[in-house]
């Protein structure tokens, strides 16, 4: 039996870890970090991952009164041979709403079919200040959600009995933080105008991130 | 009398850290924080696999009452119980979230005409297609024996209510006996995912392509513990199982008196009156009575038929056979 121990790979500091959060957040770097996908042979020494997180820079006018919220995505960014298949570039999956699972899939799909040229600004996730959130879907079930959204994205594509052995051209993933406006209680992301769902941001910090991004340069030229 | 035998001292999962006991932490199965140090860590299967089992296990006392009561039952009078064995059987318990995408056809369903009230006709070419996403926790339990030997088909109905502790294999003591696992983890872990799969797909589904994935999946054993009890009863060894958290039996045999005397006289009553030519009416009667003792003993050896059941009960007589006890 394994135990995989909740403390930062880069600091050293013990994580806070609460039920169901797989994307934690140190306390004392901000370093972002997340179980490493299982499996193995069991000898070698395992530790969390930190994954690569940047803030997306906003689109859309930032409003002049209110909270700016990060909500993570993860992105998974599509490899060539599937351009022509009709799939999108990069699948976008919320690491939020883990007990929502309809919704987190339906989510996904809305965020992926979005088309937004993404800019990542200028700032690993550490160097944010609040840090961005903690998060609950690990990388294993980013990448199997992402497969579902591959798979229901072309209508009858792949073909029923290549289903079961059909390999997602899924590249490796980062984590993303989408800057999003509240509107009486609900989230809508400043990068393609989407509302998000709910059900996704219950467990969410409202934590307003305006200053970090407003200094950073704020809104991107359209 | 103490039913139950006096908690053994909890081995907890120690803490990598400090040694202390390692707890789960409330709503995240997966998540475990020290007592001591409160330091926490993730649980996850790397190939290797916990091994708990059940507190609150019947002991060797409350284990021979039980098959003394069920002996008394089934009107046994006086055994005496040569060896009494404690078995751990192992089960293979699975906890996992099962993501999966399918798509399948469908026969349109039959819709009521709103005018008539009448089923509308659907042609059997009618077919919809669907196309659905699922995530949701699943268990799947499974016998890494062959526990059907000890009356015991398997544990999923009641694993979920079990309260277990850490089983250590190397502290068992030397008069009981840990059954070897003989199912793989990997053929567990694919069957948990086959068995899910099917589940998943309606019955009426036709061609389904499906997709489906067990994410991070937790695998552990439970020994489920039993006891073996070998009796002597008439002169004879008997054996029962007794299950070792609840006070049932699970499996066992016992000795029963029945009476033959009404076969041997209606036999050597056909035999002395056919041979012996006085009446051939004696002889038809007596060879009738005893095939027909005969096939009410439903083909199965030592089975009393109910001819001599009453005339047992008459006349009387001995003859010991060994019936099934328990469920």
């Amino acid at each position: 039996m394994s135990f995989l121990d909740l403390r930062c790979p880069r600091c050293g500091q013990a994580l806070k870890a609460s039920s169901g959060v797989r994307v934690y957040v140190c306390e004392a770097c901000g370093a972002t970090s997340t179980p490493p996908v299982s499996g193995g042979s069991g000898d070698e020494k395992r530790e969390l991952w930190i994954p690569p997180r940047r803030l997306i820079r906003p689109r859309q006018e930032i409003p002049p009164a209110g909270p700016i919220v990060l909500f993570p995505l993860w992105l998974i960014p599509l490899k060539i041979e599937a351009a022509n298949s009709g799939l999108p570039e990069r699948i976008l999956i919320p690491a939020t709403g883990r007990d929502a699972f309809g919704r987190l899939v339906e989510s996904a799909r809305r965020f992926s079919r979005a088309r937004a040229c993404l800019e990542e600004m200028e700032i690993e996730g550490e160097r944010l200040v609040p840090h961005p959130p903690q998060a609950q879907l690990g990388v294993e079930e980013a990448y199997a959600v992402a497969e579902i959204v591959a798979l229901g994205h072309v209508e009858g594509w792949p073909a029923d009995e290549e289903v079961a052995d059909w390999e997602a051209p899924l590249g490796p993933l980062r984590l993303v933080d989408l800057p999003c406006r509240q509107t009486s209680g609900e989230l809508v992301d400043l990068v393609f105008g989407l509302a998000v769902d709910p059900s996704l941001t219950r467990e969410l910090p409202r934590v307003d991130a305006r200053a970090r991004i407003t200094a950073e340069g704020g809104l991107l030229a359209v | 009398m103490n039913s139950q035998e006096p908690a053994a001292p909890i081995r907890a999962l120690s803490c990598p850290r400090c040694a202390g006991a390692l707890q789960a932490v409330e709503g995240d199965s997966e998540l475990l924080q020290c007592a001591y140090c409160g330091h926490r860590f993730l649980d996850e299967y790397r190939g290797d696999a916990a091994s708990y089992a059940p507190v609150g296990r019947l002991g060797r006392r409350r284990a021979l009452s039980v098959l003394r009561r069920a002996l008394s039952q089934v009107s046994v009078k006086g055994h005496v119980v040569e060896q009494a064995q404690r078995l751990h059987l192992p089960f293979w318990d699975v906890q996992a979230k099962l993501v999966g995408w399918q798509r399948y056809r469908r026969r349109l369903p039959a819709t009521v005409n709103a005018s008539s009230g009448l089923p509308e006709v659907v042609e059997p070419s009618q077919v919809e297609m669907k196309e659905e996403t699922f995530g949701r926790n699943v268990s799947y339990s499974t016998a890494a024996c062959d526990p059907r030997e000890y009356g015991l088909t398997g544990i999923s109905g009641r694993a979920r209510f079990l309260s277990l502790r850490p089983f250590q294999l190397d502290r068992v003591p030397p008069d009981e006996t840990v059954c070897a696992v003989l199912k793989p983890a990997s053929v567990v872990l694919r069957q948990a995912r086959l068995y899910h799969a099917a589940r998943s797909v309606p019955r009426d589904a036709r061609r389904p392509a499906q997709r489906v994935m067990l994410i991070r999946p937790r695998i552990r054993l439970i020994y489920y513990p039993v006891w073996r009890l070998r009796y002597r009863s008439m002169g004879r060894p008997f054996e029962a199982i007794v299950d070792g958290l609840q006070p049932h039996i699970l499996k066992g045999s016992y000795p029963v008196v029945v009476n033959d005397a009404l076969e041997t006289w209606l036999a050597a009553g056909a035999a002395a009156g056919l041979l012996a030519g006085l009446s051939t009416t004696l002889g038809t009667l007596g060879a009738i009575g005893w095939s027909a003792n005969r096939l009410l003993r439903d083909g199965v050896q030592g089975r009393e038929g109910e001819i001599s059941a009453w005339v047992r009960r008459q006349v009387g007589g001995k003859r010991v056979v060994v019936r099934t006890l328990g469920n």
